[in-house]
């Protein structure tokens, strides 16, 4: 291990860090603009113009807000609680692939003392498994947030929250199991090259786990149609009832943070991740750039359909949320397993 | 330290030091809450020092299994009985458990002295190399290995077989235990 790698890593994860709170920031401006043409108004537009400049305006404004801390508050747990949620999102990202390697310049390959980029900070051998690894840790910025806030609503909202997730990591983690299978591997970008010649998601069980996914996806993220977490109409707003001020602004930061990561994840398993369709671009030095802009349309596409899902959908009930997840999409996503080893074996040898 | 200070030896030591340190907050803190947070983060250290090491799968399942599944289940129970505080005092004035815990400390200690001073011959104390030595005698099974994660897939599934599958026997049994004892009153009353 060398120290200018590591000087690398550092450059390469502080320049994703800045890049993830701008795609966050943009993406709640984002949320309101689609909220306000879902529902026939016309959104934020003073802040400069088309009202590019609201974000920054509400960032200011969570900045400058007076910290509260409600009376006989846990003041360390209650503190910590936001950092868990933020920092287990943005340690999601290190493992995404947000494309393959770029070849560097002879002059500056001779300055770092290696001659691809790589544009992902992590490449572990577990890859999605880490990824489970991280999400499964989110839970307890929720829970901590629900139990050291000293209040009944908040409680309410990190028990159902955390029973929620620990569901839906069930079948999310079976329905990844079929994909698994699919590509040999748990390494992302070895998934992403096992898709080259066809979409995992055009196949029988990667359009199963797709399905199983995609909702397990939604209740984990705890946006619409699972938010129960929040459900303003019965728990004023769930576990960050008592947050204010930039303590807020982190869970929020948090959920935006984890809906992108859940783009990308569910780009990189079943839509091809950023191989340029058809290998138009194959041996050309312009494909690794070809492919990130490929990976960022399907990413803004999924990202889209989130915000689209949400102002589209009402809220499920807290008994039926809890049967799809026991009832219906395990034994779905297990029956789902057999299905994909058997395409394993007898199929994939004929197309692959 | 003879040799080199190199970043895996700096990362072992502030984990290390996070282990240590969380786990004596396990034992002392008097909030159940915050104990059992101290022993997340314990678990959490310690995948730290597995990855140090290069066994990243372990790692990995180390926080899926510990901190991602049964601490979240612990901390859920704690909350929901709603502990509160509770005063570790009391345990300094019986004299019996005072010698207990002067015999404790003396044993553990013993224990550390000892495996400071063993050296064993694999690998000259450099924790990736002595990795590798483990890779490459443990593998008498014939199986290329591509990384970490198939490594770890070829010994429990080639040879280590038979021990995995009386495992999992084992929690199918402790699972159906489980369902029976649960149920029970149903079937009483039924």
């Amino acid at each position: 291990m060398d120290w200018n790698l590591i000087l690398v890593w550092a450059l390469k994860s502080g320049l994703l860090f800045f890049i993830i709170i701008t795609a966050c920031a943009y993406y709640t401006l984002a949320e309101r603009v689609v909220a306000a043409f879902i529902q026939d108004r016309r959104g934020p537009n003073r802040a400069g113009p088309f009202g590019l400049f609201q974000p920054l305006a509400d960032g200011i404004k969570f900045l400058t807000k007076e910290e509260v801390f409600p009376t006989q508050v846990n003041k360390a747990m209650y503190l910590i609680a936001p950092g868990i949620s933020v920092s287990c999102a943005i340690m999601s990202w290190s493992i995404i692939p947000f494309g393959g390697t770029i070849p560097l310049h002879n002059s500056i390959a001779e300055l770092v003392g290696f001659k691809e980029l790589n544009l992902q900070v992590a490449n572990p051998d577990t890859g999605i498994l880490f990824l489970l690894a991280i999400s499964s840790l989110s839970v307890y910025g929720i829970i901590l947030a629900g139990w050291s806030s000293n209040n009944k609503y908040s409680l309410m909202g990190a028990i159902r929250s955390t029973a929620q997730m620990i569901s839906y990591e069930l079948p999310l983690g079976l329905s990844l199991t079929a994909v698994i299978l699919m590509a040999g591997s748990l390494k992302l970008s070895e998934i992403n090259d096992a898709q080259k010649g066809i979409w995992f998601v055009f196949t029988l069980p990667g359009f199963m786990a797709f399905l199983i996914f995609s909702v397990a996806m939604f209740a984990e993220t705890n946006r619409l149609p699972f938010d129960l977490a929040e459900a303003e109409s019965e728990l004023v707003v769930g576990f960050h009832t008592e947050y204010g001020a930039f303590k807020f602004a982190l869970f929020f930061i948090a959920e935006y943070m984890n809906m992108i990561t859940m783009s990308c994840v569910v780009t990189l398993l079943f839509f091809g991740g950023y191989n340029v369709p058809f290998g138009i671009l194959e041996g050309s030095s312009y494909n690794a750039l070809a492919g990130i802009l490929f990976f960022l349309l399907k990413v803004v596409f999924f990202a889209f359909s989130f915000m689209w899902v949400r102002w589209t959908l009402p809220r499920f009930r807290y008994d039926t949320l809890m049967n799809i997840g026991w009832k219906k999409l395990i034994p779905w996503a297990l029956i789902n397993i057999v299905v994909s080893a058997v395409y394993v074996v007898y199929w994939k040898g004929s197309i692959g | 330290m003879p040799e080199e200070l190199q970043p895996q030896s700096i990362l072992f030591f502030i984990l290390s030091g996070v282990c240590i340190g969380s786990s004596l907050a396990v034992v002392l803190h008097k909030n159940p809450v915050i104990s059992a947070v101290s022993l997340v983060l314990s678990f959490f250290s310690l995948a730290g020092i597995y990855a140090v090491m290069n066994a990243i799968f372990i790692a990995t399942m180390q926080v899926i299994v510990y901190t991602g599944a049964i601490m979240v289940l612990v901390i859920f129970v704690i909350m929901l009985l709603s502990l509160r505080e509770e005063t570790n005092l009391e345990i300094w004035r019986n004299p019996v458990k005072q010698i207990a815990i002067v015999f404790v400390v003396c044993i553990f200690g013993g224990i550390l002295v000892a495996s400071m001073n063993f050296n064993p011959e694999i690998g000259n104390g450099d924790p990736i190399e002595s990795y590798k030595f483990l890779i490459q005698n443990g593998q008498n099974s014939g199986v290329e290995v591509k990384g970490n994660t198939a490594s770890v897939g070829a010994s429990t599934f080639l040879q280590y077989l038979l021990p995995f599958e009386l495992v999992s026997i084992l929690l199918t049994v402790a699972v159906i235990g489980a369902v029976v004892i649960a149920k029970r009153d149903k079937l009483n009353q039924s």
